[in-house]
């Protein structure tokens, strides 16, 4: 029943505040662009020379320009409006007067985080299930290949979005800021994340103090690993298996340790 | 049974400064509440009073004593079933209608649907806001914002209930009706814990009052008893100079009500006749005194003020 309303009132939060209807809107605008680009005349001459190969060149081909295009779409665009959404519930849940009330109800601390945290998840799954089938039926439909597969990256991308938003709730709770707790996530997600994934061949041909690589590899071990999850995604679908399942076990275990320490922050705090 | 029992309890906040220094905001405080009367919490603005509604709440915890709510400790959410709160400068989602923000807190409070749909349209009536039920509180000034909130804290019938200024900002018909609804509440058995700057409110209306200053409990009994003790005498004289008025609030902590009138507090006639040798000493002419009923006002004052000198 708690969980019920603290998701309906979550839920209601996001789309009084017009945001979903502002992620609504760009995922339409994006597809109806493509829509466009995909019944153009060179398209036909795209499909033509994708399938020189053979049929399944050509499967190859519509797959990985499906799950690229769905990767950087996601990442760069939806991941970013939704984490800029979800920022400000913990701040305003923690607001003067609005914390009271809530506190003075029979609900323990730990559910409220848990609750907010998994309703906010669940309207990602949301977002993210609606922007993954448009673009699946529309690609399909126009290829003739339904590569089914293909919507377990509905899963991938909200557990993606879990990890992230796991963190942006941490720092929520402990900054009590919408516009910190969001630039410090975002900074994290996009450029340090993404140097991290690629530090081979980056940072290591720069540097050749072994302790600078030390914290480095530190770094990449205990922070989520977006990229890396992005990319393991990608490599799933396109059915090439995956190397190692370390960034994956790591980032699930960042999630589980910031939950486990937002519980905690959250149930010894006065407010 | 008391229904609230705070026994020694101490609250210290770290300094803001880094310094190892604490505020003490409530230093071994201890007070019972009896189940179906009205509680009156007073105290100067950093007294503790906000501070000891929210350790009652659980909405910050103590750092020493023990505090039982319905011989409950307060680490035992389930008491909560059983509480309403309205807190000072309460914020509700601002997107929400009236009823919506009711129909959210009725179910955060355990309450079935069912019970919900049936407790908004009374409590809505109760207040005077059944016409605005379905505007969105954006819309909605001070008052009628106080209103809600005092509805919100009685949506779960609860047995006892912690209102924090609740009538800030209503006008003066509304705070009758806020009375009135108090009254109501205790004649039907429930137990409230107010707290409120507006003392000839709390002396209308509370069985038991307790004055808080710095974290220490100053006094605590019904509103006889702690105005019973002391008269009040009303003074008229000529317009006094600024050295006699600070003599006189430091030698007999009188009350100034102007340049020319001015209130004193005693048990004893030795006193009065103190203060009249030294404004005969004094050269002040004496129009008249009358001997009065002591107000909580004028006991507060008298009280606060002693402990401001201290």
């Amino acid at each position: 029943m708690i969980f019920k309303t603290l998701l309906y009132s979550t839920i209601r939060e996001a789309i009084e505040k017009k945001i979903v209807l502002a992620i609504f809107t760009l995922i339409g605008l994006v597809v109806f662009l493509m829509l466009l680009f995909i019944n153009l005349d060179s398209v036909d001459g795209i499909q033509q020379m994708l399938s020189l190969g053979g049929d399944e060149t050509y499967r190859e081909n519509i797959i990985r320009f499906t799950s690229e295009l769905l990767n950087q779409f996601t990442f760069l665009a939806v991941f970013f409006l939704l984490l800029i959404f979800s920022a400000s519930y913990i701040p305003s849940m923690l607001e003067k007067g609005s914390i009271d009330v809530l506190l003075s109800k029979p609900v323990s601390r730990p559910k409220i985080i848990i609750a907010k945290f998994l309703s906010v998840v669940f309207l990602a799954f949301i977002i993210l299930s609606f922007l993954i089938l448009l673009i699946w039926i529309m690609v399909s439909a126009r290829s003739g290949i339904w590569h089914f597969p293909f919507l377990t990256s509905i899963l991938w991308f909200t557990l993606i979005f879990a990890i992230l938003y796991s963190f942006q709730m941490f720092l929520g709770l402990v900054t009590q800021n919408t516009i910190i707790s969001l630039a410090i996530n975002l900074f994290i997600l996009f450029p340090i994340s993404a140097v991290l994934a690629v530090r081979e061949q980056t940072i290591f041909t720069l540097v050749d103090s072994g302790f600078v690589k030390f914290i480095v590899d530190f770094l990449y071990y205990i922070l989520p690993k977006a990229w890396d999850l992005r990319e393991m995604c990608v490599n799933l679908i396109l059915g090439y298996g995956v190397e190692s399942y370390q960034p994956l076990i790591t980032s699930v275990l960042f999630m589980f340790t910031v939950i486990s320490l937002s519980v905690y922050y959250f149930s010894k705090k006065d407010y | 049974m008391p229904i609230v029992d705070v026994k020694k309890l101490t609250k210290q906040y770290p300094a803001k400064n880094f310094s190892k220094d604490k505020i003490t905001a409530l230093n071994n405080f201890s007070l019972q509440v009896e189940p179906g009367s009205i509680f009156g919490l007073l105290g100067p603005n950093g007294a503790g009073k906000t501070t000891l509604v929210k350790i009652l709440l659980g909405i910050t915890f103590p750092t020493s004593g023990e505090v039982n709510i319905f011989e409950k400790p307060v680490t035992d959410i389930s008491y909560k079933f059983k509480v309403g709160y309205l807190p000072e400068n309460h914020r509700f989602p601002n997107y929400l209608s009236g009823e919506q923000v009711l129909s959210y807190y009725g179910r955060m409070s355990g309450m079935a649907d069912k019970e919900v749909k049936i407790k908004i349209p009374e409590m809505l009536s109760l207040v005077g806001m059944s016409d605005w039920a379905k505007t969105k509180i954006k819309k909605y000034s001070k008052g009628m914002m106080q209103r809600l909130g005092l509805a919100q804290a009685m949506i779960n019938s609860p047995e006892l209930i912690f209102l924090d200024e609740p009538t800030d900002g209503v006008d003066p018909i509304g705070r009758k009706e806020i009375r009135d609804i108090l009254l109501n509440l205790k004649n039907e058995g429930k137990t409230i814990f107010l707290n409120s700057h507006l003392l000839s409110e709390i002396e209308l209306v509370c069985d038991k009052v307790a004055i808080l200053d710095k974290g220490t409990l100053v006094k605590m009994g019904s509103v006889e008893e702690i105005t019973s003790g002391e008269d009040s005498y009303l003074f008229h004289t000529n317009d006094l100079t600024d050295s006699l008025v600070n003599d006189l609030i430091l030698k007999f902590k009188v009350v100034m009500h102007g340049k020319n009138e001015f209130s004193y507090a005693t048990s004893s006639i030795e006193d009065v006749n103190n203060i009249l040798d030294f404004l005969r000493s004094e050269k002040v002419l004496i129009f008249g005194f009358n001997k009065e009923k002591t107000s909580l006002e004028d006991m507060f004052i008298n009280i606060i003020g002693k402990q401001t000198v201290n």
